[in-house]
This record gives structure tokens, sequence and C-alpha cells, in this order.
């Protein structure tokens, strides 16, 4: 497999296409290993109350365990909007729509978000993220609505 | 528009929008960057404002920068520009300081900001759009969307 613009766009598609049904149990979480390598690290980019700043989670598992227990009683959705890849730099950016709902309450809440990713090919030649930076138009209200406050 | 020429673009952009939106006077130097019908949308929910926040048409948006350099200055820094050839559009991780001239407040933040870009009639590089994400929106709307 190689890096190019085709390959890296269809493993956004892919990526986007799998991780509602994966995210949002600990049944399914191991899925996301075949998207992000074992260093994988997620930076947010949100001042929120009480975090530092920004918010870092290195390692997979360290991210898979969090987005875990993000997602106890809140099921999430993400709909890319636009994809946009850097071939040269193997890198790509997605305006993605998110929207969340408390299973228990029902509440819902929509947000968008920018998130950028760096790509690399694993050992075996395949695709994965070494990294991701997210933005959020909401930042504060979508960290309440996860720690069920919203 | 190659690569290389949106990648230039870009890194002149940021330059010059540093340089002329903090001064009333040089306000229209932006001309070279943005074209007539450019759009801005801001994906910040902001108490107050609307959201999306909108500015359709260059002078809408000019006018909007004069409003809130009125008292601040914006320096805006690039850490990463990444291009999508194909697409001809190109996205930047922004390091923005602003600094409020009669109070000498300071307040620093990371935004991010992906750009539509196009050959004018004179095949010259210009913005089309951008839409913006930013760290802090609350921070935002009351340090800098204040005059707004």
């Amino acid at each position: 497999m190689e890096l190019t613009y085709l390959n890296m766009k269809s493993f956004m598609e892919r990526y986007f296409r799998g991780y509602s049904d994966w995210v949002n149990s600990a049944d399914t979480i191991d899925e996301l290993d075949n998207y992000y390598t074992p260093d994988f690290t997620s930076t947010v980019y949100g001042r929120l109350e009480g975090m530092g700043y920004p918010v870092v989670r290195k390692g997979r598992k360290t991210f898979k365990d969090s987005l875990v227990h993000l997602h106890a009683d809140i099921a999430e959705t993400m709909t890319p909007i636009d994809i946009m890849i850097d071939e040269q730099r193997k890198k790509a950016t997605a305006l993605v729509k998110v929207e969340m709902s408390n299973r228990k309450t029902g509440v819902q809440l929509e947000v968008d978000m920018v998130a950028f990713y760096q790509f690399c090919l694993d050992e075996n030649s395949t695709i994965k993220f070494e990294n991701v930076g997210v933005f959020l138009s909401d930042p504060e209200r979508a960290m309440r609505f996860y720690l069920k406050n919203p | 528009m190659t690569y290389a020429s949106m990648k230039a673009f870009m890194e002149r952009y940021f330059e010059g929008y540093s340089k002329y939106s903090n001064k009333i006077e040089e306000i229209d130097k932006l001309d070279e960057f943005y074209t007539p019908d450019f759009i801005s949308t801001g994906h910040t929910h902001m108490q107050g404002k609307e959201y999306p926040l909108v500015r359709k048409g260059r002078n809408a948006y000019k006018d909007s920068l004069v409003r809130m350099h009125a008292d601040i200055e914006e320096i805006m820094t690039p850490q990463d520009i990444m291009i999508d050839e194909q697409e001809k559009k190109a996205i930047a991780l922004v390091r923005v300081e602003l600094i409020n001239h009669e109070t000498m407040e300071h307040f620093g933040s990371d935004i991010i900001a992906f750009y539509q870009l196009i050959l004018d009639e004179d095949k010259t590089i210009k913005i089309k759009s951008v839409g913006v994400f930013v760290d802090d929106p609350e921070k935002w709307n009351n340090f800098y969307f204040k005059n707004l």
C-alpha cells in the first residue's frame, strides 16, 4: 500500500464509516487498532476547565481507554463534511459534524469539529494514523456533555 | 496553482495579514489576497452571536476587521500549512497573539483555518473562503469580538 492521495482519502472515508460503529462499545473498540499506531497521540486544542492545555493522550491504549470512558453513556456519530489531503506531507484534515446523544436521558448535542491527521505506513506497509489534532466549535459544552452534565 | 505556489501564497498571506489588518490606512492591501465575494465563517459557538458567524463579501469582512482592530492588534504566525493540491485548499494551524493597546491585556490562542483558493481573472491566486475554529470561543468573544 502506498500513501497516495486516493489511498489516504479512501482510508479516511473507511475510518469515518467505521468509527461511529466501533467507538460506542467496549466490545468493538479494538477495531480502531486497524487505524491507529500503538504510539498514536491525540491532541485536543480546547481550553477546558480543570484540564491542561492542550489536552494530550499518548498511546493508542490510553486513547481507547478514554474513548470507552467518555462513551459509557454517550453515543457519538461522526459525519465528515469535507476531507482534505496533503499528499506531499501525508496529512489529512477533516471537517466533521459530531452528533452526541446521552443514552439514558435522550439529551442530544451537535457540534462541528476539525481534525487533522498525520499518516504513516506501519511495518506491514498498512496505512495508519500516527497522531490527530482536534478543534471543536464548542469545546467547553462538548466536554460538559461527555462528563454527563450537559 | 501548484503545491509550491499555493504554499508560497499562504506564507505571503500570513505576513500580509499581520502587517495590513491592524492599520485602517492599509486595510485595502488585503484585496491582494481575497476575492470580492470572499466569505468568512467562524465555527465558534459564542454567547450572543449567531452560529456559524458568517461575513459575506470582502468589504464586509474588512469593515469587521477595522472595528475589531480598533484597539486590538492581531498577529498570526502559521505553525503548519497543509495543501490539498487537487482540491486547491489550504489548511493552517496558526498561533494568534492579540494585544489590547488600551488595557495592554494580551491573549495568545491557537486556531485552525481552512481556505478555498482560486485563480482570479488575472490568473492570480486568491482566497475565496475561509473557515475558522479557535481553542477558546468564549475568550475570543469577550476579548476580540466585543466591537462586532
